[in-house]
């Protein structure tokens, strides 16, 4: 080995230690990590099953597997209600963990949450859009997607304001941190308002459906609309990881991204119609639930480091586990009526934001 | 150095060809009919003032900027042929500065020059080395942010050689293109920088290097352009080039030149501005 090197033209001084791996290097703690979120996760997941107004014991979970008797109301609770719940909280809170850590590095900036800055909004009002005027104007289009109508409206929607607020903050190569945030304030706003009008205009049980999505909800669950999420989200998770390795390039900016063999157009494409698809598709399920995309990644990247093959698995796993914890917990806490999910994260991760801004107060500048 | 380099590869067979470049800016030429050629086993220094073109010219080697006439063949092919992943495993740059968005650790920075790669196995000791010879491995647990300009300066040089370090022998040349790499380096570790970047050359990269320190390019470079006025001033062997008379015309400075007798470097010792500075163009 040592021949070689020196033949490549690197001088040979010293033995390197082999084996074990070089102290700023965090990649066995990354892998180890992640692997042990997925564990955790399952552990949540039953804690979530397990809460509820209902009382139920872990010896019912075996209602859940196939051929099981049992008690025909615990499995209608356990499998029809929770369930899809938990399943809705822990794909919701992936996708919004992985999409935050996907756009954080694609904008150069850890305070890119796709709830700040505008994308959530945007496909919001695109979705809320297809509920008010999903029988009139927009009959066509819900006739032909028919069930994914909801999911791809919210994509689009989401796609939109992404490129948009891309092209706003983003300069030559840099994003400016202010212009970035300010640009999400008002694509926030403006979808906010085109939001508002269409509630405006919605009749008394469109209202009822609508209610749920500005403060975000887990409450929607139930099997048929879960599959079609999931499947747009099972690909946004597929695609990304081919993104993992530009998005290290760019660590070091976007030329050196391209030094370093990258197509940076191709990058953003690819994390932006991604990010869009995920972050869509979860506001088409279960409203905007802010913050989980910004507390998530952050988190993380404190205990794992920045390197996205790593980064972006551990943020959905631990977005969904944060997801499904707080769900179980906004469904305890005021029993027995419960928390919006979505006023929880903006509880928890509100202040969060600001501890952020205080820290890089220096660098905005 | 040329005789040694002469020994390895013999003139007319380089690496990099830049010819008759030109590119227009908003006021008139920014690089006008620039040519210049970088074999295996040289450090090829670039210099002028302010202006002169050095940026344009790094711009167009980097395929960032596409020129208004001429072409540049790299191993005898065009630049924009070449497949981006081959080029990055062939051609390692140096920007003048760099930032680095996230908490990276300095080891993690210069890991990152492996990404054009496949060779994982290899890759902790390629990159051990590179930090090692930059004298940053001891560095290497430390927030990147948390280095001084020069400590970055070296890391980021660190990252560069891992690029471009090759784990089993390969006849084909790294090219280094640095844009001002001792620009932030403390005097020891400005001359331990180009005897590594000697080192490279005499294991057989070619280095195209930016520079301002005139004694660091009269004593490492074996070539040498300057550009004055998007123009090509002067070109060749620094002792044959650097005298007091295009120092006054290119920088506008007076200046005593010593030349080093047998194999002795030149000296520059710059007196202060020309009474009337000439410009040309």
């Amino acid at each position: 080995m040592s021949a070689v090197l020196e033949r490549a033209g690197l001088a040979v001084e010293g033995q390197a230690p082999t084996g074990s791996e070089h102290p700023g290097s965090r990649q066995t703690r990354a892998r180890y990590v992640t692997l042990a979120l997925i564990p955790a996760l399952g552990l949540v997941m039953i804690i979530g099953l397990l809460t509820g107004a209902v009382a139920t014991s872990p010896r019912d979970l075996l209602v859940l597997l196939p051929g099981a008797g049992g008690d025909e109301w615990t499995r209608y609770v356990l499998l029809e209600v929770r369930l899809p719940r938990v399943v809705l909280g822990a794909l919701v809170g992936a996708a919004l963990g992985a999409s935050g850590a996907a756009l954080q590095g694609l904008f150069r900036n850890p305070l890119a949450d796709p709830g700040l800055i505008g994308v959530a909004a945007g496909a919001a009002f695109a979705a809320v859009a297809v509920i008010v005027l999903g029988g009139t104007v927009l009959a066509p289009l819900v006739g032909w997607l028919g069930m994914a109508a909801l999911p791809v409206a919210a994509f689009l929607g989401g796609l939109v304001t992404t490129l948009l607020v891309y092209r706003l903050a983003s300069h030559q190569g840099q994003t400016a941190v202010a212009t970035l945030l300010l640009a999400g304030i008002a694509i926030n706003a403006i979808a906010g308002a085109g939001t508002g009008l269409l509630v405006y205009m919605a009749d008394d049980q469109q209202l009822r459906t609508l209610t749920f999505w500005n403060m975000g909800s887990l409450a929607q669950a139930e099997w048929a609309s879960l599959a079609v999420g999931a499947g747009l989200i099972a690909l946004a998770f597929l695609v990304l990881p081919l993104a993992a390795r530009g998005l290290n390039g760019m660590m070091l900016g976007e030329n050196v991204a391209r030094h370093l063999g990258f197509s940076v157009h191709r990058l953003k494409l690819l994390v932006i119609v991604m990010a869009a698809l995920a972050v869509g598709s979860a506001v088409a399920l279960s409203g905007i639930i802010g913050f989980v995309g910004l507390v998530v990644p952050h988190i993380l990247r404190m205990a794992i480091g920045p390197d996205h093959r790593y980064l972006l698995p551990a943020s959905a796993l631990g977005g969904a586990l944060l997801l499904v914890m707080a769900d179980a917990f906004a469904r305890v806490v005021v029993a027995p009526a419960e928390l919006p999910i979505g006023l929880l994260t903006a509880l928890v991760g509100g202040p969060f934001f600001l501890w952020l801004l205080l820290r890089m107060r220096g660098r905005l500048g | 150095m040329s005789a040694l380099t002469q020994a390895i590869d013999p003139p007319g067979d380089s690496v990099l060809e830049v010819s008759g470049v030109s590119v227009r800016g908003q006021r008139g030429w920014r690089l006008q009919e620039a040519s210049l050629s970088v074999m295996p086993g040289e450090i090829h220094a670039v210099m002028g003032p302010n202006g002169a073109g050095k940026s344009t010219l790094l711009s167009v080697l980097s395929g960032t900027l596409e020129p208004d006439a001429g072409e540049i063949l790299f191993d005898g092919h065009p630049l924009p042929a070449w497949c981006p992943g081959m080029l990055a495993r062939r051609r390692g740059i140096l920007p003048q500065e760099t930032t680095v968005s996230f908490p990276l650790t300095a080891w993690e920075v210069a890991a990152l020059g492996r990404l054009p790669h496949a060779t994982p196995l290899e890759d902790p000791e390629i990159v051990r080395r590179a930090m090692h010879r930059m004298d940053v491995l001891h560095l290497a647990p430390q927030r990147y942010s948390d280095l001084s300009g020069g400590e970055r300066q070296r890391v980021q040089m660190a990252r560069v050689l891992a690029q471009v370090a090759r784990p089993a022998p390969d006849p084909a040349a790294p090219v280094l293109r640095l844009d001002e790499p001792s620009s932030a380096l403390d005097l020891r570790h400005q001359f331990e920088l180009f005897e590594r970047m000697r080192d490279e050359a005499r294991a057989g990269s070619a280095i195209l290097v930016i520079l301002h320190d005139l004694n660091l390019a009269g004593r490492y470079a074996d070539r040498l352009t300057l550009l004055h006025d998007g123009r090509v001033a002067a070109q060749g062997r620094p002792r044959d080039i650097l005298d007091a008379t295009i120092l006054e015309r290119v920088w506008g400075v007076r200046a005593r030149v010593t030349p080093g007798a047998a194999g002795a470097p030149l000296q520059i010792h710059l007196l202060g501005p020309a009474h009337e500075p000439v410009r040309v163009g």
